[in-house]
C-alpha cells in the first residue's frame, strides 16, 4: 500500500475512528489499543473527585493525519537563525524516528497499526507502509541494515530493508518475553554502543507496585538472545539515548499522573550503574517526593536521582544526543528531547523541543526550550514525540498529533532541497 | 532551687492514662456534621477528623504511622531530660517548673508568673516566683482544650476548643479558683484543629486560629481562618484565610507585621509537604491551604484547577510533618545581638514520618526587608534515636532576656540564659 505525500492517510477505517472517540475519554496512560488479552489499566487508586481534575484527560490525536497545507508550521517558534520545514505529512500517529545507512527515515505508530519509511529518491519525498497489522509498533532501531521493531509484546526485525523498500518483507520476531498490558506497554528501542537492543518495560498503571518483569530496561542480543535488566524502578521510558563519549545510556522518564498540577517533575536520568540503578517507582516521584501511597518507609535518597527534571507532566519522550555540524558549535553534545505535553494539568505545559546543555563530566548545566508553538491557548496543534539528527546535521521532528515530521536547520540555503 | 510540684495537679493526670493517638481526637462536646473527607479508605469508619483518614490502609510502613501520644503523668522534675538538651556554645538550659501535664502555651504577667495552658488536660497551670521560690500551681480545672493563654493588664485571656473567657486581676487571684467570664463563643466545635493559639495584638485585640476540621478538608467559612476581636469579645473579624492549623504567631518588633506558623497536611509524603512560615502583609490574604502547599505543590485532591501563584506563599519552610508550633520575636537583651529580633520556633516534631523531623528550637534569622535569610536548629536533644524524650510547644521571652521552652510530653518548662550560668531566681 502506498500513501500519497500530501494526501489523507490511506486505511482510515470506521474502527480506528471509534478508537479515537474511545481515546477522548480516557487518561493519556491508556492511549493505546487494547490488544487482545492485554491487561487493563488498574483504577487509579484514590483517583480525585473534584469537578476541576474531572476536567482533564488524556488528549488524544486526531483521527486523520493532517493535510499538508493545514500543519501549522508558520507557529512554530525557533531560535534565530533556525528554520523549520515539512519533511513529511500523511504519517498517521508519527512516533519514534530511525535512519536508516541509505538515509531512509523510519517512522513507528502508537495508536496505529504501521511503520512507515519515508523514502527520498533526488528530492522527492514518498510515505510508504513497511508494516501493517501491528500493535503498538512505537520503537525502531536501525542496524546494518536491519529495521527492528519493537511492538506491545514482541521485537521483530525486517532485514535488508532499504533494499526492499517497495516490497518489504513479513516482520520475523526475534523476542517476545514481555508482559501484555494497555498502560505504558508500548516501547521505545535504541541500539547500544555494545551492539545490543534497549528497550524499556513500562508499569502496567500510572501507579502501582509492579509486577517484577515491569518497570525496567533490559538489554537483548540483536539476535533476541541474552536479555538483560539493566535498570529498575523505572515507570514509562519513551526516549533513550547514549552519550556520544563516555557511551553512558540517558533516558527520559515520565512521572505518576493524580499527584499534584505541579508535580511530580518528569526526569532525565542516566545510568552509571547498568544492572543495579533503580530510579525509585513506585516509591519516588521525579526524584523527590515519596509517593502518597507506596513511598511511606522510604526516602528518594535511597534511588538513583534524576540529572534533570523537565516539568510536571510535560511527557519528555524521544531524546538524542546532538553530534552533527550544521548547528552552532554550542548545540555540540547537548540532548534535544521532544516534550510531547501535559494532560494531567489545568494549565498544559510542554509541547515543545527542549535542548538540555551538559557538562564535561555529564551532569547538566542547563535546559531549554527550542522550538516552541505546538501548544497554543493551552490546546495542542501537534505534539512532538521524538527527534533523530540527519546525517546534514539537520534534526527531524515526528509529531503524533498532526500526523507529520518536521525538519529543522540553520544558517543560510538550509531547505532541504 | 528546685521547682514545686502543685499537690492536685498529679491526680488528674491518672484520667489521661487510657489517652491514645486516636482519642486525642475525641468527639467534642457538641460536634459539626461530618466535613467531606477524600479517600477516607479504613473498614472501620474513623471519626470525623481523625487524623488516620487517609493514611494508606495496605502500606505496612504508613500503618506504623500515627500521632505519637504523650506520656499521661508529668516527668518528675529529677527526671526530665534537661542535660540532654543541647544549645549553642554560651548558653545554659535549667529546668524552670516542671509536674505540669501536656504544658502547651505560655503567657506572662509582670508580677512574675508564668500561666501555661493544656490541650489533652482541662487545666490552666501558673508558676509563681515569689523571692525566687517557683511554685506550680493549678489556676483553674474542668476547661475545654484550654491551649491559648495571652495576658494584658491584669486579666489572663484564655482560648479553649470553642470559647475564649477572661480572669480579670488575676495575679489576686491564683489560689482562689476563680471562674473564667466567656467573652467569645461563635466558634465551631470540631476537635480536628479546634484547639487554639492566642496572642494580643499590638492594636491590643486579641488573635487566635480557627483551624480546617481536618487533615485535609474542604470547609465552609467558618474554618481555617486567623480572626481577632476587641479585649471584650467584640469586633470579631477575619484577617486572614487558607490556614490549616496555626498554633504561634507573634508580630514583628520593627513593622508589627503579623508572623505566623502553619501546619502542612499529612498523608501526601514522607518528605512533603513543608510546614510554613507565613507572613500577613495585609487584611485578608489567603495562604492557600487546601489547595495548595508550601508554596508550590497543589493537592492531590484539592489543587487541581487552581495555582499556587494565586496565594500567598511562605516566607520560609519550616521542615516536612516539622509540627512548628509556638514562635516569638526575640526581643531581649541577654542572648548576643545576631539574635535581636529574629524568631524562635518550637517545632514540636514530626508523627507522619518514618524517621521523625523536628523536636527542637529552629531559630529564623530575617533581612532587613522582614524576609528570611535561614532556617536552622537552635535547641535539640528532644529527639534522640527517632524517639521523643521531649517535645517543645511554645517560647516566650522573659524580662531578663531569658527565654521559657514549655515541653508538653514531660510536662515542663525549661529556660534559656546566656553568659555566665545565671539562676532564674532574681
Amino acid at each position: 500500500m502506498r500513501i500519497r505525500l500530501f494526501g489523507l492517510a490511506a486505511s482510515v477505517n470506521l474502527a480506528a475512528i471509534a478508537f479515537g472517540l474511545w481515546c477522548a475519554f480516557l487518561p493519556a496512560a491508556a492511549q493505546a489499543p487494547a490488544p487482545p488479552g492485554a491487561t487493563p489499566p488498574p483504577p487509579t487508586p484514590n483517583m480525585p473527585t473534584s469537578a476541576e481534575a474531572q476536567k482533564l484527560h488524556g488528549v488524544p490525536p486526531p483521527p486523520f493525519a493532517a493535510p499538508a497545507d493545514k500543519l501549522p508550521l508558520a507557529k512554530l517558534k525557533l531560535p534565530p537563525g533556525f528554520k523549520v520545514e515539512v519533511y513529511a505529512s500523511g504519517v498517521t500517529n508519527a512516533r519514534s524516528l530511525r535512519i536508516g545507512d541509505k538515509g531512509t527515515v523510519f517512522v513507528g505508530n502508537l495508536v496505529r497499526d504501521k511503520v512507515y519509511a519515508i523514502v527520498d529518491r533526488n528530492g522527492k519525498r514518498e510515505v510508504k507502509v513497511m508494516a501493517s497489522g501491528l500493535d503498538r509498533p512505537n520503537g525502531l532501531a536501525f542496524k546494518n541494515g536491519t529495521l527492528y521493531i519493537a511492538e506491545g509484546t514482541r521485537i521483530s526485525k525486517l532485514e535488508n530493508i532499504e533494499d526492499n523498500l517497495d516490497n518489504p518483507p513479513k516482520p520475523v520476531v526475534i523476542y517476545s518475553d514481555f508482559p501484555n498490558h494497555v498502560s505504558h506497554g508500548w516501547k521505545f528501542l535504541a541500539l547500544g554502543p555494545d551492539d545490543r537492543l534497549y528497550v524499556n518495560v513500562g508499569a502496567p498503571c500510572n501507579i502501582c507496585m509492579p509486577p517484577p518483569e515491569n518497570a525496567q530496561l533490559r538489554s537483548i542480543a540483536l539476535d533476541g538472545s541474552d536479555a538483560k535488566v539493566v535498570a529498575r524502578g523505572i515507570r514509562q521510558v519513551v526516549g533513550m539515548d547514549f552519550h556520544p563519549d563516555s557511551k553512558v545510556l540517558y533516558f527520559t522518564e515520565n512521572q505518576r499522573d493524580w499527584l499534584s498540577e505541579d508535580a511530580p517533575q518528569d526526569k532525565l536520568n542516566r545510568l552509571l550503574h547498568p544492572g543495579q540503578d533503580n530510579f525509585g517507582f513506585p516509591y519516588c516521584d521525579g526524584g523527590d517526593i515519596e509517593d502518597p501511597i507506596f513511598g511511606w518507609g522510604h526516602s528518594c535518597s535511597e534511588f538513583t536521582k534524576p540529572i534533570a527534571q523537565l516539568g510536571p507532566h510535560s511527557a519528555p519522550l524521544g531524546m538524542r544526543f546532538y553530534t552533527g555540524h550544521m548547528f552552532p558549535a554550542k548545540y555540540r553534545g547537548a540532548i534535544f528531547l521532544a516534550r510531547h505535553g501535559s494532560w494531567n494539568k489545568t494549565h498544559k505545559i510542554g509541547g515543545d523541543i527542549y535542548v538540555v546543555y551538559l557538562n564535561k563530566d555529564g551532569t547538566v548545566k542547563a535546559q531549554e526550550p527550542f522550538m516552541t508553538g505546538f501548544l497554543q491557548n493551552n490546546d495542542y496543534i501537534g505534539r512532538p514525540v521524538d527527534v533523530q539528527p540527519m546525517k546534514d546535521g539537520s534534526l527531524l521532528v515526528s509529531d503524533d498529533y498532526d500526523g507529520a515530521v518536521y525538519r529543522i536547520t540553520y544558517g543560510e540555503g538550509s531547505a532541504a532541497h | 532551687m528546685g521547682c514545686k510540684t502543685g499537690g492536685p495537679v498529679v491526680a488528674v493526670a491518672l484520667a489521661l492514662l487510657a489517652t491514645t493517638a486516636v482519642a486525642q481526637q475525641a468527639s467534642p462536646p457538641a460536634a459539626q456534621p461530618a466535613p467531606a473527607q477524600p479517600a477516607a479508605a479504613a473498614p472501620a469508619p474513623l471519626p470525623p477528623g481523625s487524623p488516620l483518614i487517609g493514611r494508606p490502609d495496605d502500606n505496612p510502613a504508613a500503618m506504623k504511622l500515627a500521632p505519637v501520644p504523650s506520656p499521661p503523668l508529668a516527668t518528675a522534675a529529677d527526671k526530665v531530660p534537661v542535660g540532654q538538651l543541647k544549645a549553642p556554645k554560651g548558653f545554659n538550659i535549667e529546668l524552670y517548673a516542671s509536674g505540669m501535664p501536656n504544658a502547651r502555651s505560655m503567657a506572662y504577667s509582670p508580677k512574675g508568673t508564668v500561666f501555661v495552658g493544656s490541650r489533652l488536660q482541662d487545666k490552666v497551670y501558673a508558676i509563681t516566683n515569689k523571692d525566687g521560690k517557683r511554685q506550680v500551681h493549678v489556676l483553674v480545672s474542668g476547661l475545654y482544650r484550654p491551649n491559648g493563654v495571652a495576658y494584658k493588664d491584669g486579666t489572663l485571656y484564655i482560648a479553649e476548643l470553642s470559647q475564649i473567657s477572661k480572669i480579670e486581676n488575676v495575679d489576686d487571684k491564683i489560689d482562689a479558683s476563680p471562674k473564667p467570664v466567656v467573652i467569645y463563643n461563635d466558634l465551631p466545635k470540631d476537635e480536628a484543629h479546634g484547639w487554639k493559639y492566642l496572642a494580643i495584638g499590638p492594636d491590643n485585640k486579641l488573635y487566635f486560629e480557627v483551624g480546617q476540621p481536618g487533615n485535609n478538608v474542604l470547609h465552609d467559612k467558618n474554618h481555617g481562618q486567623l480572626r481577632r476581636i476587641n479585649l471584650d469579645g467584640s469586633g470579631a473579624e477575619v484577617i486572614a484565610y487558607g490556614i490549616r492549623n496555626t498554633v504561634g504567631f507573634d508580630w514583628n518588633p520593627r513593622n508589627h507585621e503579623l508572623y505566623f506558623t502553619d501546619n502542612g497536611r499529612d498523608w501526601l509524603s514522607e518528605d512533603w509537604p513543608n510546614d510554613k512560615l507565613n507572613r500577613i502583609t495585609k487584611i485578608g490574604e489567603d495562604f492557600g491551604e487546601p489547595y495548595c502547599h508550601q508554596g508550590n505543590i497543589p493537592d492531590i485532591d484539592f489543587g487541581w484547577g487552581h495555582k499556587c501563584s494565586d496565594f500567598v506563599p511562605p516566607v520560609a519552610l519550616m521542615g516536612p510533618h516539622a509540627a512548628a508550633l509556638g514562635m516569638k520575636f526575640y526581643t531581649g537583651h541577654m542572648f548576643p545581638a545576631e539574635y535581636h529580633d529574629q524568631i524562635f520556633v518550637a517545632r514540636h516534631g514530626s508523627w507522619n514520618r518514618t524517621n521523625k523531623f523536628g523536636g527542637d528550637i529552629a531559630l529564623v534569622r530575617l533581612n532587613r526587608d522582614g524576609s528570611v535569610k535561614s532556617v536552622e536548629p537552635f535547641i535539640t536533644g528532644f529527639l534522640q534515636n527517632n524517639n521523643y524524650i521531649g517535645r517543645p510547644v511554645d517560647v516566650m521571652n522573659m524580662p531578663d532576656g531569658s527565654m521559657l521552652i514549655s515541653d508538653d510530653w514531660n510536662g515542663a518548662v525549661y529556660r534559656v540564659s546566656y553568659g555566665n550560668k545565671k539562676t532564674a531566681n532574681r
